[in-house]
């Protein structure tokens, strides 16, 4: 926090620029509290210095002095020499004596107000006002801000001329020698700037009003930087704030609830250790899925998710075509800026060390039943012409006998050994050397107590950073260590992050940048000997009854607890080794030209080993067998290594005429390349399971190989201007070719124009609504962008490619052969004329502020267009044989809107506190589909991305006489052909035609179909609230979604529990199933006509999916809301005082606590997370936001 | 130099950046190729066929004996979708069944670019026409009526893609005009063996299909189902001399797999895992768990049935031991349960307990262990509900047997065997002139030692007799009772019962059980018809399989696929 603050503010010192880009508000009011504060006290009386040096600047022994105290220097280097060497030899002086010492035989004055220290000389500063010397007009007063409290360090300017001073810590000034035409202007950071004509006054009095929308805060945008004020596209910068002191381990996850616009989406591993979130920024922009903005880290584009949210200072979202044009054909859904910290110059060294440890647990799991309640809900589904009874009497028998401690009853069981120890299970009647599973066991198991415990999880960050006159620098290291919360099998994500930056100005008009990254991050997690992706734990543990066995009879674990599965099944372990390498120069040739050139250069190797190691069963005879459905030990090696570089140079003119007129011009160019290599080598029988590699393996080798270069060139330029940053206009355009597309449709041109109006710089603003609406701007803005989807995906398009595989054929020809290897697929359909997409952006929006600034407001209204998408060409009668080609022929349309309250204060006692709201809106309609028949199983035109088409439901048959008139009255055989019970659903006739159906399954004969719902996230908001006082800081983030409509497919059992087989997952959510049967001790929840359930919620259940299916057809009675709010991130933290910090000679000292995903709010079924709502297994198969409580420490010396 | 000449040569090296080709983004693929220069060797063409290998059927789940659950042999535990009635028109497109015939079709396309000779790629081009063959007979079978297509179609070739069904008699004409060449091309077994697509299973194929399309003409004739211009004998002809072909020529490798024992070696033959050396076994696929080719048949035969049953029907068309047919009604009304199924092994065609389960069969030799009685009171997934449990295809000798659930069965999986041609052989035969294959069908009879073939009149069935819905010869009911009784659960009733228009077989009949004996079961009491016979469905299906015959012998061709070609008929009754 400490700075030496140059009190002239003045705009050509570099550092001073920088330092105001990262002084946030927030920081701002820090820094007046920490002023108020401390005044009053008596510091400098008390605070013994000790100096010694030779021939070393002033500037540099100031410095010196800050760092061994608290004292702040305000000065002038316009008046005060301080490059003047001095010698200095003090021990345990007072600060006056240091001074003195320090000034003796210059002109040097200096006022000492308790820590803040303010130097002048007589010529333009007399702090006695009776003391005037000279004749000319003196001008004298004090500024104020708008709580009274008195504002040092502003400087005051007779306009016009380089006469002017600072005010002192009183907030008071004096002016001599000032012509009565003159007008002084009032400026410092973050004020509005005030200029008052002098006239006749002698005394001039300046309240100064907070400028919220930071007269000076400079935003990252496409290759370069602007002024917040002159802005005339969307745009959103996140600060560095909210992703500080985090658990969410990636920054896609710590972006959720920050910024208006921005969509998130899980993957198939939901939030497992090292998840990635998907973003959309505006929603849906492609039909084809590669909607997910460009994300640019310090102008190298990135994956976010590798870098280490300590290291970022700043993340701009580009949200409409003006901002991201530039970017031309890579950008058309928006773009992420990721700016890393920097070193300043002139800045003085310091080092930071943070450290976290926090500690995991899963929330919402589903509640299980007891193996007794289980079985008879399970018997009681499968006796509705569903296949009987799933448990045999005898094993219900158990059941009760184990529940009940009667091991006798179970040791009495057919071949059931004398020497076991355990009663989970008795011997597979049918195989008696066998521990019988499934429905054999007679376990009493809650299965998710069983698999979900605790993880602790550890963070630490270092970091170095300084500058002197000619170079600065930053250094950082952070390590991140993760671990799943399942209790079995290795389920880990690491993380380790280097990162260095320096630059070196060679010349007074050039300077160059080097900047290297390493990050380094590594996965492990159990591939359950290849029987599926990592989502299969989930769908395994919901699909474990609790009547299965842990152990068998002899205490070792039972495959069918899946236990040696995950836990001796082998790893997939992915190491992710990625080095960037950036050197950059400005150069300044002539005043008002920049130019930039970089070169960056990323290598990213990935070593992947997937082993399958063999999983053995254990015997009722103690003899041990390899389980069936496991592979032999083999393991598979990859090597991915990708290189890229690219380059870009581009050269800035800026022109003023007078301030009036104000001209910037930018041209510039980019070339990239990348190169992907692959290599797997596949290899069977390893010979034994520690030592897996491809050496230690026997089996014959199938390598695979995969090649593949892109590359890009593009010319852009911009040009901007505006009128007394009162009337803004800007254009952006973007030539780009790409070697995705074949010659002659690879080259496309993408133009942006913007404008913007600062309507509250007109004179008429101020007298008339200036009082409490302080700001006011809108803007407006319309371009169009280009996509060529993925370059590793979607190359030669006109060539039609034969697919070779070196794979096994799974076939044998001969008894004692292998399978043979290698054969050639079919080649697929293709479109040689496939090109870009573009889409075309309009925006309009504005940012006002009301109440002294305390209240800001954003809003933008946005419609994106995007045509010529990648859609299938016509539909094509199914003899053609194929999936059908790519052409550009798809429109869709996306319009919403986005909202974004802040509010800021300061009380008078020091606390201040902000809360943010930000609300958005998007939806997306196809606009133009092949789909002439309009069939509802695609895509068609008028179609609101989302929709769920489904019947109406109002009840179930209660009655036999019920079901008996409709069924008998409507057709029904459309929907299925099986018979129809009580407790089914009951499908209406919507369109009273006596009969139920889709129609044609077209828009215009959808029969009884109508639209249900939207799965689209809508009404998305944000919530933020942070408060201070007296070192205490408190601060909250909630994300949430207004409005979502979500449709669980019949076989997704952790929704509807009753499934098929062993595939079910009754939980007790479940148990209002109808029942309209007297229950027995085997089957129904209870005896006799108690078990009766005639008002259930859920259908009749049954043992079969078929059946099951036909009360799960998509239908508004058990359609779900996907609506939720969730407590992203909560904190509170202290941070000690100066005062004692200075002791421990420290800069800042925080401790904090902090929690992640604490509450959520959510009508979904326990088990089912909103957010990362299903995998590849199903629904509720995934990894849920996790609960994360942590405790934290932030040192800064 | 000094730095301000730097600033100029800085700009001279920016300027040369703008003065760049579009060569920088002309890349070519790296590691793949083009079509066009694909299909040159002979080795090209054996890698784009053997894929297809691939597509023939496994064993998994029991995957054989369970496809009876569509034909009136069998239950699962749910009554089949097919002969109950209750399917719902197909939606969506059939775009994925015509993938492979694509796939083949751009490989002849492609021909004429091929540079070797056609002696290096004789055997591969053989079984391109093999597969195109397989291929649409599926798809005859499956729709019926489909166009034809020798040739990929191309993207706006409106003419072809919007062409209307060829009736099938076409289709099928073009079927056998491929096997043709199939067997023209294709090696011999005794050079490829029968794991490799064989000149004597192009014949034997021939056969089947022809005997199918010659009965499906001959039966539906006059149906909804009948094809104008049907002509059943010319099917029957072609059936009939490719049997004799295989029947007949010397250097074809066949036979009828026998050791002399004649209560063991038909069932020794489908729980096999190496068939290479019986010649019977005219081509089959090896199952192999170290290399991920194994499967889950004898789990699903010995531990876990999953509620496959067999039904009485299937039982008791077995004659009895002389040869004639046996009253098993009367037996059941006075010996029921374990002691009727030991009765039944002992009196009737020695197939019949090679078929089923019988108490005292020993289940897994490793662990001695002995089925005792049928899984009537399991869980759903270990249950056999008729009492008629599914023995055919097991091996209690084999690793599989003893090794729990996975995929530890190697059991080799036959696709073609030399006593299907006989049948063929025999049926065709009979249809086209009245003659009785006799040495042919007691070939068969021989390996189980059942007296020789005869026709026994229908009257003497008694309530074993099975009703065609017609009336038949009792010559063609004694050949279509051998048949079923030789090939049960092999896969052939669905497409036997439906190439005969036989649904009265089935139709509004329950599928029943064994007769229940409740002392053999203390603790469980299943549902039982008047003769005591279990009745499993009885609740479920009131009034029987509700087949409709005037739909169901076809599938609905997908809704889109009508829409979007208008000159697609739909199948009669959907």
């Amino acid at each position: 926090m400490k700075k030496i603050i140059d009190l002239m503010g003045n705009k050509n010192i570099p550092g001073m620029k920088k330092l105001f880009r990262i002084m946030k508000l927030t920081s701002f009011f820090l820094l007046i509290s920490v002023v108020s504060v401390l005044a009053g006290k008596t510091y400098s009386q008390t605070k013994l210095l000790s100096l010694n040096f030779e021939n070393t600047s002033v500037r540099e022994v100031l410095s010196k002095i800050e760092d061994q105290s608290e004292f702040y220097f305000m000065y002038s280097e316009k008046i005060v020499d301080v490059n003047r060497e001095v010698s200095v030899n003090i021990e345990n002086q007072k600060i006056e004596k240091v001074l003195n010492t320090l000034f003796t035989g210059t002109d040097v004055d200096y006022t000492v107000k308790d820590r803040i220290i303010v130097l002048t000389t007589p010529d333009v500063f007399d702090n006695n006002a009776a003391q005037v010397a000279f004749q000319q007009k003196t001008v004298s007063g004090k500024v104020t801000d708008t709580d009274d409290q008195p504002l040092p360090g502003v400087t005051v300017i007779v306009k016009g001329t380089t006469q002017g001073t600072v005010t002192n810590v009183d907030g008071n000034y004096s002016l001599t020698n000032i012509p009565e035409d003159a007008i002084l202007a009032f400026s410092f950071v973050g004020m509005l700037t005030q200029e008052v004509e002098v006239g006749n006054q002698t005394t001039i009095d300046v309240t100064m009003a907070v400028d919220a929308i930071g007269i000076e805060e400079v935003v990252a945008i496409g290759y370069g930087t602007q002024k917040k004020v002159n802005i005339t596209g969307s745009v959103d910068v996140i600060s560095a704030e909210v992703l500080e002191n985090r658990q969410a381990t990636t920054v896609s996850q710590l972006l959720q609830g920050v910024s208006p616009g921005l969509t998130f989406s899980a993957g198939s591993p939901g939030f497992a250790p090292g998840a990635e979130l998907g973003i959309q920024i505006r929603g849906m922009g492609s039909i084809n899925g590669n909607d997910s903005p460009y994300i640019l880290i310090d102008g190298v584009p990135g994956d976010m998710n590798r870098i280490n949210p300590d290291d970022i200072e700043s993340v701009s979202v580009l949200k409409d075509a003006a901002a991201s044009a530039i970017y031309g054909a890579r950008a058309p859904y928006g773009v992420i800026l990721i700016t890393t910290k920097s070193g300043k110059k002139n800045q003085k060294f310091s080092a930071s060390y943070s450290f976290n440890l926090s500690m995991a647990s899963a929330q919402n799991l589903p509640k299980t039943l007891d193996s007794y309640t289980y079985a008879r809900a399970i018997n009681e589904s499968g006796v509705h012409g569903a296949g009987g009874q799933y448990y045999s009497n005898d094993v219900v028998d158990r059941i009760i006998a184990f529940q009940e401690g009667n091991f006798d009853v179970i040791r009495s069981a057919n071949g059931f050994p004398d020497d076991a120890t355990h009663f989970e299970t008795a011997p597979n009647p049918i195989n008696l050397n066998q521990w019988g599973f499934n429905q054999y066991g007679n376990a009493n198991r809650d299965w998710y107590d069983e698999y979900y415990g605790s993880a602790f999880n550890k963070k630490h960050d270092l970091s170095f950073q300084g500058g002197t006159e000619k170079a600065s620098f930053y250094f950082s290291a952070g390590y991140l260590d993760q671990e799943g919360v399942l209790n079995y099998g290795t389920d880990t994500y690491d993380r380790f992050n280097l990162q260095g930056k320096t630059t070196v100005e060679i010349a007074d008009w050039w300077d160059v940048s080097y900047q290297t990254k390493f990050n380094k991050t590594t996965r492990e997690f159990p591939t359950m000997d290849s029987q599926g992706s990592y989502d299969l734990i989930f769908h395994y543990i919901a699909i474990t009854a609790p009547n299965f066995p842990k152990f068998d009879g002899y205490g070792n674990y039972m495959l069918h607890s899946k236990i040696p599965m995950i836990e001796n099944g082998g790893t997939d372990k992915s190491e992710i080794n990625e080095n960037w390498q950036t050197l950059s120069s400005e150069l300044r040739p002539v005043k008002e030209l920049t130019i930039h050139s970089d070169f960056s250069y990323r290598l990213t190797n990935q070593f992947r080993s997937n082993q399958e190691l063999t999983v053995y069963f254990n015997n009722v005879d103690h003899s041990k067998s390899v389980w069936g459905p496991s592979r032999n030990s083999n393991i598979t090696n990859y090597h991915i290594s990708n290189t890229y570089w690219a380059t870009n140079h581009y050269a800035r003119y800026e022109h003023s005429f007078d301030n009036i007129h104000n001209f910037m011009l930018q041209a510039g160019l980019q070339f990239e390349r990348a190169n992907n290599r692959s290599l797997n080598v596949r290899k069977l029988d390893l010979i034994v399971p520690q030592v897996a590699s491809l050496e230690t393996a026997n089996g014959d080798a199938i390598a695979n190989e995969g090649l593949l270069t892109w590359a890009t060139q593009g010319y852009f330029g911009r040009f901007n201007y505006n009128y007394k940053e009162k009337y803004l206009l800007e254009s952006n355009v973007r030539y780009d070719g790409t070697s995705s597309f074949r010659k002659g449709k690879r080259w496309g041109f993408f133009p942006s124009f913007s404008a913007g109006w600062n309507v509250y710089k007109e004179n008429f603003w101020e007298s008339s609504i200036g009082n409490f609406m302080n700001t006011f701007k809108v803007r407006g803005s319309w371009g169009e962008l280009g996509n060529f989807g993925n370059p590793n995906n979607n190359s030669f398009p006109d060539i039609l490619i034969i697919p070779l595989s070196s794979d096994y054929v799974n076939w044998i020809f001969s008894p004692g052969q292998g399978r043979p290897t290698g054969f050639a697929g079919t080649p697929g359909l293709i479109n040689p004329d496939l090109t870009w997409e573009s889409a075309r952006t309009l925006n309009i929006g504005f940012n006002t502020s009301f109440f002294e600034n305390k209240l800001q407001a954003d809003f933008d209204w946005f419609k994106r267009t995007t045509f010529d998408q990648f859609g299938t060409v016509e539909a094509q009668p199914g003899v053609i044989g194929a999936s059908l080609p790519k052409a550009n022929n798809v429109t869709l349309e996306g319009t919403g809107w986005e909202l974004s309250l802040r509010w800021n204060q300061v009380l008078d006692n020091g606390f201040s506190y902000n809360i943010g709201v930000n609300v958005y809106d998007n939806k997306a309609t196809i606009k133009k589909y092949q789909n002439p028949t309009g069939t509802l199983s695609d895509y068609y035109e008028g179609k609101e991305v989302g929709e769920i088409w489904g019947y109406t439901v109002n009840d179930l048959y209660r009655t036999q006489e019920e079901l008996d008139e409709y069924t008998s009255r409507v057709d029904l055989s459309d929907l299925t052909g099986l018979v129809w019970n009580t407790g089914d659903v009951k499908y209406e006739d919507i369109t009273n035609d006596d009969k139920v159906d889709n129609g044609t399954n077209t828009v215009n004969d959808h029969g009884d179909l109508s639209v249900i719902g939207n799965s689209t996230p809508r009404y998305q908001y944000g919530i933020s609230v942070a408060a201070n006082y007296k070192g205490f800081d408190f601060s909250m983030l909630w994300k949430g979604v207004g409005k979502r409509d979500l449709w669980f497919n019949g076989d997704q059992n952790i929704f509807w529990g009753f499934r098929n087989s062993v595939q079910g997952s009754v939980f007790e959510n479940h148990l209002d199933y109808f029942r309209d049967q007297e229950g027995d001790a085997y089957l129904g929840l209870a005896e006799g006509e108690a078990n009766y359930n005639l008002d259930a919620y859920w259908p009749r259940p049954y043992f079969d999916g078929q059946h099951n299916n036909k009360n799960r057809i998509t239908n508004t009675r058990y359609l779900q809301s996907g609506a939720y709010a969730r407590l992203q991130n909560v904190q509170l933290g202290y941070t000690l005082s100066k005062h004692i910090l200075s002791k421990l000679n420290m800069q800042k000292l925080r401790f904090y606590v902090s929690a992640e995903n604490l509450l959520t709010f959510s009508s979904l079924s326990r088990g089912i997370d909103p957010l990362a709502v299903g995998s590849g297994w199903g629904t509720g198969k995934t990894y849920g936001a996790e609960r994360i409580i942590s405790v934290g420490i932030n040192i800064t010396y | 130099m000094t730095m301000k000449n730097l600033k100029y040569l800085y700009l001279l090296f920016l300027t040369t950046l703008f003065i760049s080709c579009e060569d920088f983004i002309d890349i070519q693929p790296q590691d793949r190729i083009g079509v066009d220069n694909y299909f040159r060797t002979a080795t090209d063409i054996e890698k784009y066929v053997i894929k297809y290998y691939s597509s023939f059927p496994g064993h998994g789940i029991g995957s054989l004996p369970a496809s009876e659950g569509a034909s009136d042999n069998l239950i699962l535990a749910t009554p089949n979708l097919v002969l109950n009635g209750s399917r719902s028109p197909n939606t969506g497109s059939w775009t994925s069944q015509w993938s492979n015939i694509r796939s083949i079709n751009i490989l002849f396309d492609k021909l004429e670019s091929v540079e070797d000779d056609v002696s290096l790629y004789s055997q591969f081009l053989g079984e391109a026409y093999f597969f195109r063959a397989w291929f649409y007979f599926n798809m005859v079978s499956t729709y019926g009526d489909v166009p034809y297509y020798a040739s990929a179609i191309a993207l706006g070739d409106e003419d072809q893609l919007l062409k209307p069904r060829d009736p099938r008699t076409y289709v099928v004409d073009q079927v056998l005009g491929d096997l043709d060449n199939a067997i023209k091309h294709l090696g011999l077994r005794s050079s490829n063996g029968n794991s490799r697509l064989n000149k004597e299973t192009a014949l034997a194929f021939k056969s089947r299909i022809a005997l199918f399309e010659g009965s499906w003409q001959k039966y539906h004739a006059g149906s909804d189902f009948g094809t104008s211009g049907a002509d059943p004998n010319k099917y029957f002809q072609i059936a009939v001399e490719a049997s004799e072909e295989l029947i007949n020529g010397t250097a074809y490798t066949k036979g009828i797999y026998s050791t002399g024992n004649p209560e063991k070696d038909y069932y020794d033959l489908f729980g096999k895992d190496n068939m290479s050396s019986i010649d019977e076994v005219l081509f089959y696929r090896i199952a192999n768990k170290d290399e991920g080719l194994g499967h889950n048949l004898q789990f699903s035969l010995i531990e876990r049935p999953d509620s496959k049953a067999i039904t009485w029907s299937l039982v008791s068309s077995f004659l009895g031991q002389d040869g004639n047919p046996y009253d098993y009604l009367a037996l059941a009304a006075n010996i029921k349960g374990n002691s009727f199924l030991s009765k039944i092994a002992e009196d009737v065609d020695p197939r019949l307990k090679s078929t089923i389960w019988i108490p005292g069969d020993v289940l897994i030799s490793s662990t001695d262990q002995i089925f005792d009685k049928p899984f009537l009171d399991l869980g759903a997934e270990g249950r056999s509900q008729t009492g008629f449990q599914v023995k055919k295809f097991s091996n209690p000798d084999s690793e599989g047997a003893s090794a729990g659930y996975g995929q530890n069965s190697e059991t080799g999986r036959i696709y073609f065997r030399y006593a299907e041609v006989l049948l063929n052989y025999a049926e065709a035969l009979y249809e086209l002139n009245g003659s009785l294959a006799v040495p042919e069908l007691n070939s068969i009879r021989e390996r189980v030692g059942m007296p020789d073939f005869t026709v026994i009149p229908q009257s003497n069935y008694g309530s074993s007799l099975v009703d065609y819905g017609y009336t038949i010869s009792d010559e063609l009911y004694a050949i279509r009772n051998e048949r079923r009784v030789e090939l049960a659960l092999e896969g052939f009733r669905e497409d036997d019962y439906r190439r005969w228009a036989a649904h009265k077989l089935f139709q509004g009949k329950r599928p029943k059980g064994y007769p229940f004996e409740p002392s053999d079961f203390p603790n469980f009491s299943p549902d039982l018809d008047e003769n005591g016979l279990i009745d499993f469905f009885q609740s479920e299906m009131t009034d029987g399989y509700g087949f409709k015959e005037d739909r169901d012998y076809l599938t609905s061709i997908p809704q889109d696929e009508i829409t979007l070609n208008e000159n697609l008929e739909q199948n009669p009754g959907w």
